[in-house]
């Protein structure tokens, strides 16, 4: 528990540990009810309302595969390639793009997937990152 | 209450002219510039003096590159605007032009692209807002994704998006202006190297720089400068809106192309079966399927069958990107737009040459600006 503790969040604002699996931070308008990811930081996306007004929701990490490509090109700095990236939504109508892994074998749209913690280098220094697994293939 | 351009007092384009778009290069920008001004003052049959604002679309030069521009072709007062509206800048100071001569502030009013490679920086990366995967917000990758997701919904084809590209490289190949001059076959844009899902190299825009110029003038100027009233052509409509929050799972940028087509099709007074030549922006093939679509000239989910059927080519149904496009006639970004506008005066002038669409009346050129904004333009031969 200790050395877990240790090892640092690649986005600490977007997720947290749960066990094996990741949570995502959401927030939820106190005005127009509306769910934000990520929270809203500057006011609600929907509505406007001041930040304050917005309660963290934490969702459970679990999405629905929509759609997915493998990335040949470094088109980020860091970017290691090939990486697949896909859209999946995490909450009712709420779609985000996730980086899903190495190769596409064992995807397809509309299987369930599972926000996971993954070890990754980052500036010499180890670090926990976020990756969506389909939900079959972990135990 | 919004008053659409067609409710003001008529503006034409009177004047266009281009510098080539190219690869990064030691040309200055200021010589691209003023090669394209010359070209349009030209073409128009006007002096400098004779301009009274300018606006000047630019990402990469940096501050008043309007007027340490100006300064070498004549310091005449007249008033300078720099506009950056990402791709659209271009677009967006074409809008500007229009709109003040159509409200009657001016009687002629320039529109300038203009751009280097620059830095390019963007405002979302001083968001502070983290983002699960890093390429959240390139473009890029969002369109294969859609494309991925298109093919499985419609039967897009790798082949269907790939002859996009081949047909803009094929137009390219047949524009002095183009970054891009050579013909393409199917196997050569499908075995160039694999970008992001099946977009390839040869179905994405280079980057690079350029200049593109267009003059606008009220009826009251062509008359009072003896400019040549049949080869004026009018803009009947100015349509600009930005992105709203994602309903369904429909990308927001394709959202967003839609109704501002639809906007601009009622602000003009049209409908998209009336358009005989589009320029959009096709910075990836995909988007070319998936615009063509969201204006209404062929069916949703029929975007790659009626590239494939020549709907799009020179003499289909519309033209479209008959300059060859973002992905080959090139995107330097502040120019981009008013290569449109360039492109679609030259069709509906029938002054096109060996890409003239036969018959050309009315022309839409349709920029989709970072962030996203999406703007577009109908202009008509009366």
């Amino acid at each position: 528990m200790e050395g877990r503790c240790a090892v640092k969040l690649e986005k600490p604002d977007l997720y947290r540990v749960a066990g094996d699996r990741l949570e995502l931070l959401a927030s939820r308008c106190g005005r127009c009810s509306r769910l934000s990811f990520p929270k809203a930081r500057y006011g609600c996306p929907a509505c406007g309302a001041e930040p304050d007004a917005s309660m963290e929701e934490v969702l459970d990490g679990r999405a629905r595969l929509l759609s997915f490509a493998t990335l040949h090109a470094q088109l980020a700095p860091g970017l290691q390639v090939p990486l697949v990236v896909g859209e999946v939504e995490i909450a009712d109508g709420i779609v985000e793009e996730v980086v899903l892994g190495r190769d596409e074998q064992h995807l397809r749209p509309g299987m369930p997937v599972q926000a996971r913690p993954v070890p990754v280098g980052r500036n010499g220094e180890q670090q926990i990152a976020c990756r969506f697994m389909p939900l079959e293939a972990v135990s | 209450m919004m008053r659409p351009l067609r409710d003001l007092r008529p503006v034409f384009v009177v004047g266009v002219g281009m510098h080539r778009y190219q690869f990064s290069s030691d040309t200055p920008y200021i010589t691209m510039g003023l090669t394209a001004l010359r070209a349009a003052l030209s073409d128009a049959g006007l002096e400098w003096p004779a301009v009274e604002s300018a606006y000047i679309g630019t990402t990469g030069i940096g501050m008043a590159a309007g007027r340490v521009m100006f300064r070498h072709i004549g310091s005449t007062g007249l008033a300078v605007t720099q506009v950056e509206n990402a791709s659209a800048s271009g677009s967006s100071a074409f809008a500007m032009a229009c709109l003040e001569v159509a409200a009657g502030r001016v009687d002629v009013s320039l529109a300038i692209g203009v751009d280097k490679y620059g830095d390019q920086k963007r405002a979302v990366q001083k968001e502070g807002i983290d983002r699960l995967s890093d390429t959240a917000n390139i473009p890029l990758v969002k369109y294969a994704l859609v494309a991925d997701a298109m093919g499985r919904e419609y039967g897009l084809t790798p082949e269907q998006m790939a002859l996009v590209a081949v047909k803009n490289h094929n137009n390219g190949a047949k524009n002095p202006f183009a970054q891009f001059q050579k013909p393409r076959t199917l196997e050569q844009v499908l075995n160039s190297p694999r970008i992001a899902g099946h977009l390839t190299a040869l179905q994405c825009c280079p980057r690079g720089e350029g200049a593109a110029a267009a003059i606008v003038a009220s009826d009251d100027a062509i008359k009072r400068l003896g400019l040549a009233r049949q080869r004026a052509i009018r803009v009947l409509s100015s349509t600009l809106r930005s992105e709203r929050p994602q309903v369904g799972h429909e990308a927001p940028s394709i959202t967003l192309a839609r109704d501002v087509a639809m906007q601009t099709y009622d602000e003009a007074g049209i409908t998209a079966d009336e358009l005989d030549v589009v320029e959009l922006h096709d910075a990836f093939s995909i988007e070319e399927i998936l615009y063509t679509e969201a204006f209404g000239l062929c069916p949703r989910g029929s975007g790659g069958r009626f590239v494939a059927e020549g709907g799009t080519a020179i003499g289909g149904r519309c033209a479209v990107n008959t300059s060859g496009g973002l992905i080959a006639q090139g995107h330097p970004l502040g120019p981009t737009g008013i290569g449109q506008i360039h492109e679609i005066t030259r069709q509906l002038r029938g002054e096109n040459g060996d890409r003239q669409q036969p018959n050309a009346k009315t022309g839409m050129a349709h920029m989709i600006g970072l962030g996203s904004i999406a703007i577009a333009h109908v202009l008509r031969r009366e």
